[in-house]
């Protein structure tokens, strides 16, 4: 405090014009703090929330599901992804497998699923260049179901998910139903459990909020929706990288009702990236989905309050970036500027948040833990806290080069490649 | 479970969709429902904080007689309203700064300086913000840990009548700034959400109280006790993960200052952080133990009694039942951390009463709302709704009636001389009359050396800043100039009082004693050649005005 007032008299123009822009930013950035933070732990925010976190407790099924496997080069792991759909202990189930007219081996594996088993159906997608959405816009017309359901080709689905959607549909009379996502591999590479740990508190908590509040960005899978509502809105927008988030804003908007349920035994398995290149690109183009859904505009017409939401969970990537390209400006500054002590006090303030989050994380650990009865070791815990500057880096150059992508007008399709490292070796050997 | 089929699609992409509530319409219903929901508590909260304010407010300027830490922590204010600096000398990490950033935030928004009879009563405005406040949180906390209406309402009633804590609380201290936030601490932490929101607000509230007094930290494990026993197990590591966190980064925030600065360590020619904490911890000199008629702790407890001895009595009589008690531990917890700390030893000032005081009142009123509601004491538990016979019942709860009323009326007794006084006694007037004289026959070149309380009044009252010397930093600060040499030469007049007298050893006759110039060698030299021209007031209150004639 000593002599602030009178130091900012001394300062040139520039400079505090520099303070004042300076502290903007800080402002910011301590509010994209918060309200991450706040958003992560929804679901814990009191004990009556974590008891709405799960599914409802099953009833007799109902209704009917049709579930849509997009598969692109993916004849290691979609034979057991099929099987394990086929072994839901939900009565009325059909699967859509599609594949491209251009990947003979992973339309030979589809070919082999439908003679083994009459509810699947194969749907051959010729368009060129091919993407996910117009996968999915293929195979749209062939749902017979009243739900439709969408899964990744290396997807591990837990045999009674179906049901309890079922219940969940009918009971809460939502018309979307988002179940939640897990990656699994944490121990893969120091990346990989902080990429493992964001899908817990993604699915687990802040898409709970983002469904209370009538805004909501769908997952890519494990994602149901009513076949009538899809239809309605003309499937999947197929120039979008973020196809899944696009529809979550449309049915937004168009005041669908979401419901978001985790339950730790039926989140759908996945894996990470199998290198961090693999999620510098995954992110990218999620990143870049984002903004092209903020440049479509669909979100214009949400009321006032919404739209305000909108603006700023979709040029979240944006942010990420520009806070990614302060760090080496604030270290700058803190070597050449002499400011008054208070401003400098107040730049630290983004701070406070950042290292709450940090506790946070490590308590999420704590209960990732526990809920899907793991062994994390102390060692794995200080991965986490090391791991957290690195990976916001990387989360910030992906970021950076999705907005660069999507200025210069790169709108490619970089596809996640999977290994299957989610399963145990042996599986792997048993798909062969 | 009614649904038995998918319903009919219910929404369409184009259609108009209804309009959604306008959310203000929805807050003022909520909290005009709210208030109808607690209508009893609400009515019985606004007359117990009237009376409170009544009692507080009526003579508040009068009594007590405005004191140096008064004048000390109203001169920081005035300093940083008026200098952007944290102090009227150089700043030496004696406190964490909060409380004054307060004060002058007060007397700037509100002018006070300008428009309080003096300046310590402009401070002391603020004091009794902190105890309307106080009163309301009290009573919010008192219901939230389960005492009744019963409980909270005599908690309150202690807290706002007892004359020992009518006296203290209406001192500019910083204690008194500590209190509501302390209070608001444990309120959220009593939260019957248990949410992590109200972990995060208790907190944010814990680390102002202790930024604003850093003795607030003795009552950490009493405020996590009641966080453990309000916290839920589905949600306890987040709420607790936070609690901590928080906590610990806003207090962050004060040696991050102090690194900053350059003061963190301990180095030659600045003052610093670890030197301050080391001398408040280990080299303040003691006051001796409370046993001890002879020491100064024992003074200090004597001066607390003959306010009001019942408090005490009721609070210590309470405090074994109250920590066996579950609804009341973390309460009597806070109280007995602090009387334990009295019995140990160590530096005694003369306001630590403060803190004690509104944990003493849920300590007490806790204990009587259990005894007319029992249950819930652990392995002492009374199944009171397992008592067959209504008669039983209703004749424990006359009885408890009839010892309430003999309470009442004993105590109020007790209380009611006292708090007379403390509305119609100026104890101040001669410390007033004390600064008009100076004002009317000291010439503002002269070199006058103060009491802290009369410092800002006399800078204000066009004597230079550097003319006005509080006693305290003579020989002390190296920024304190005195033209004569030696120094107390330059000394024109002493303005003291019979508290500051005592504390730099100063005779019966008014003359130094042998510690008086080994200890403060330009008071002492400057007493010693001083003759008395005016003295005002009656016993501690008293003030005298002494020439320098060298």
């Amino acid at each position: 405090m000593g002599g602030a007032a009178r130091g900012l008299q001394g300062a040139g123009v520039t400079q505090v014009m520099f303070m004042g822009g300076y502290l903007l930013l800080t402002v910011a950035l301590l509010l994209v703090a918060i309200t991450t933070l706040a958003w992560m732990m929804d679901s814990w925010r009191t004990p009556r929330a974590v008891g709405q976190m799960a599914f409802p407790e099953p009833d007799s099924p109902k209704l009917s599901f049709s579930l849509i496997v997009p598969a692109r080069h993916e004849e290691a792991v979609l034979a057991d992804t099929v099987r394990r759909l086929l072994r839901q202990d939900h009565p009325a189930v059909q699967v859509l497998v599609v594949v491209g007219d251009d990947d003979p081996g992973t339309a030979a594996v589809a070919e082999r699923l439908a003679r083994e088993d009459g509810r699947v159906t194969v749907v051959v997608d010729d368009s060129t260049p091919k993407n996910k959405p117009k996968a999915l816009n293929r195979a749209l017309p062939y749902c017979t179901g009243q739900i439709t359901g969408v899964f990744d080709a290396e997807d591990e689905v837990a045999p009674a998910l179906l049901r309890h959607v079922d219940t969940c549909f009918r009971v809460t009379g939502a018309h979307v139903v988002q179940g939640g996502v897990q990656l699994m591999n944490y121990r893969t590479g120091w990346w990989a459990l902080r990429n493992t740990l964001e899908y817990f508190f993604w699915f687990a908590s802040r898409l709970h909020f983002h469904a209370r509040s009538g805004f909501i960005p769908l997952g890519g899978n494990t994602v149901f929706l009513r076949t009538d509502l899809l239809t309605l809105a003309g499937g999947w927008d197929v120039n979008c990288l973020a196809e899944d988030c696009e529809l979550g804003i449309r049915l937004s908007v168009a005041g669908a009702r979401v419901e978001v349920a985790y339950s730790p035994e039926l989140a759908t398995r996945e894996e990470t990236p199998p290198t961090l290149r693999g999620l510098v690109r995954q992110r990218t183009r999620w990143n870049q989905g984002y903004l092209q859904v903020l440049r479509k505009g669909e979100w214009k017409k949400l009321p006032r309050a919404k739209r305000l939401m909108a603006r700023y969970l979709l040029a979240m990537p944006f942010m990420q970036a520009l806070s990614g390209a302060l760090v080496p400006l604030s270290v700058l500054t803190m070597v050449l500027l002499k400011a008054p002590v208070l401003f400098v006090l107040l730049t630290f303030l983004p701070l406070a948040p950042t290292l709450a989050t940090l506790v946070v994380e490590v308590v999420g650990l704590a209960e990732f833990n526990r809920m899907f009865a793991l062994e994390v070791r102390v060692r794995d815990y200080l991965k986490l806290v090391a791991g957290s500057v690195p990976y916001q880096l990387v989360l910030a150059f992906a970021a950076m080069r999705a907005s660069v992508r999507e200025l210069r007008g790169e709108h490619g399709w970089e596809k996640t490649e999977h290994v299957g490292a989610h399963r145990g070796e042996l599986e792997l050997e048993g798909v062969r | 479970m009614t649904a038995l089929e998918l319903a009919p699609l219910d929404i369409s992409l184009d259609g108009p969709r209804p309009a959604p509530p306008d959310p203000r319409r929805g807050l003022v219903r909520r909290v005009a429902g709210w208030l109808l929901g607690h209508k009893v508590d609400v009515a019985l909260v606004t007359v117990l904080t009237l009376v409170g304010a009544l009692v507080h407010a009526i003579g508040m300027t009068g009594s007590p007689a405005r004191f140096d830490d008064e004048g000390t922590y109203t001169a920081y204010a005035w300093a940083v309203q008026n200098w952007h600096t944290l102090g009227h000398y150089t700043y030496w990490y004696a406190h964490p700064p909060l409380g004054w950033l307060q004060i002058s935030a007060w007397t700037w928004v509100t002018d006070g300086f300008d428009r309080a009879p003096y300046a310590v009563a402009a401070v002391r405005e603020l004091m009794f913000v902190a105890k309307l406040v106080s009163i309301v949180l009290l009573y919010g906390l008192g219901r939230r840990l389960g005492f009744g209406r019963l409980g909270a309402a005599a908690a309150v009633a202690i807290f706002a009548l007892s004359p020992l804590a009518v006296y203290f609380t209406r001192a500019a201290l910083l204690d008194n700034i500590v209190t509501p936030w302390l209070l608001a601490a444990f309120f959220f932490a009593a939260s019957p959400r248990r949410s992590v929101a109200a972990a995060v607000a208790s907190a944010a509230s814990f680390a102002v109280a202790v930024l604003t007094k850093e003795t607030a930290l003795l009552y950490l494990p009493a405020l996590v006790l009641l966080l453990w026993q309000h916290t839920d197990r589905r949600n306890r590591r987040f709420t607790l993960g936070l609690f901590g966190a928080t906590f610990t980064v806003l207090c962050a925030g004060y040696p991050l200052y102090a690194v900053l600065k350059n003061e963190l360590l301990i180095g030659e020619g600045h003052v610093s952080l670890l030197w301050a904490v080391r001398w408040q911890l280990f080299e303040r000199t003691g006051s001796g133990s409370i046993f001890d008629p002879g020491s100064t702790a024992h003074a200090v407890l004597h001066s607390w009694l003959v306010q009001d001895s019942w408090l005490p009595k009721l609070a210590l009589a309470a405090v074994v039942p109250g920590l066996l008690i579950r609804r009341t531990r973390a309460v009597a917890a806070a109280f007995a951390i602090q009387v334990a700390q009295l019995l140990r030893g160590g530096y005694l000032p003369y306001p630590y009463v403060i803190a004690m005081i509104p944990f003493a009142a849920l300590t007490v009123g806790g204990v009587l709302g259990w005894l007319w509601h029992p249950g819930g004491a652990g392995w002492m538990a009374v199944r009171w709704a397992a008592i067959p016979w209504a008669a039983v019942r209703r004749g424990w709860r006359a009885c408890l009636v009839v010892a309430c009323v003999a309470a009442v009326v004993v105590v109020g007794q007790a209380w009611r001389p006292a708090l007379a006084d403390l509305r119609t006694n100026d104890r101040d007037a001669g410390k007033a009359q004390a600064l008009a004289w100076v004002r009317a026959n000291v010439p503002t070149s002269a070199y006058v050396v103060v009491d802290d309380a009369y410092w800002v009044d006399l800078v204000r009252a066009g004597y230079p800043a550097d003319h006005v010397i509080w006693f305290t930093k003579l020989d002390v600060d190296k920024d304190v100039k005195l033209p004569g040499s030696p120094p107390w030469k330059g000394i024109d007049y002493l303005l003291l009082d019979q508290q500051d007298d005592l504390s730099l050893h100063v005779q019966a006759d008014g003359k130094p004693s042998k510690d008086t110039l080994r200890l403060f060698l330009t008071v002492g030299e400057a007493l010693r050649h001083a003759r008395p021209v005016a003295r005002f007031g009656v016993g501690l209150d008293s003030v005298s005005i002494r020439q320098v004639v060298p």
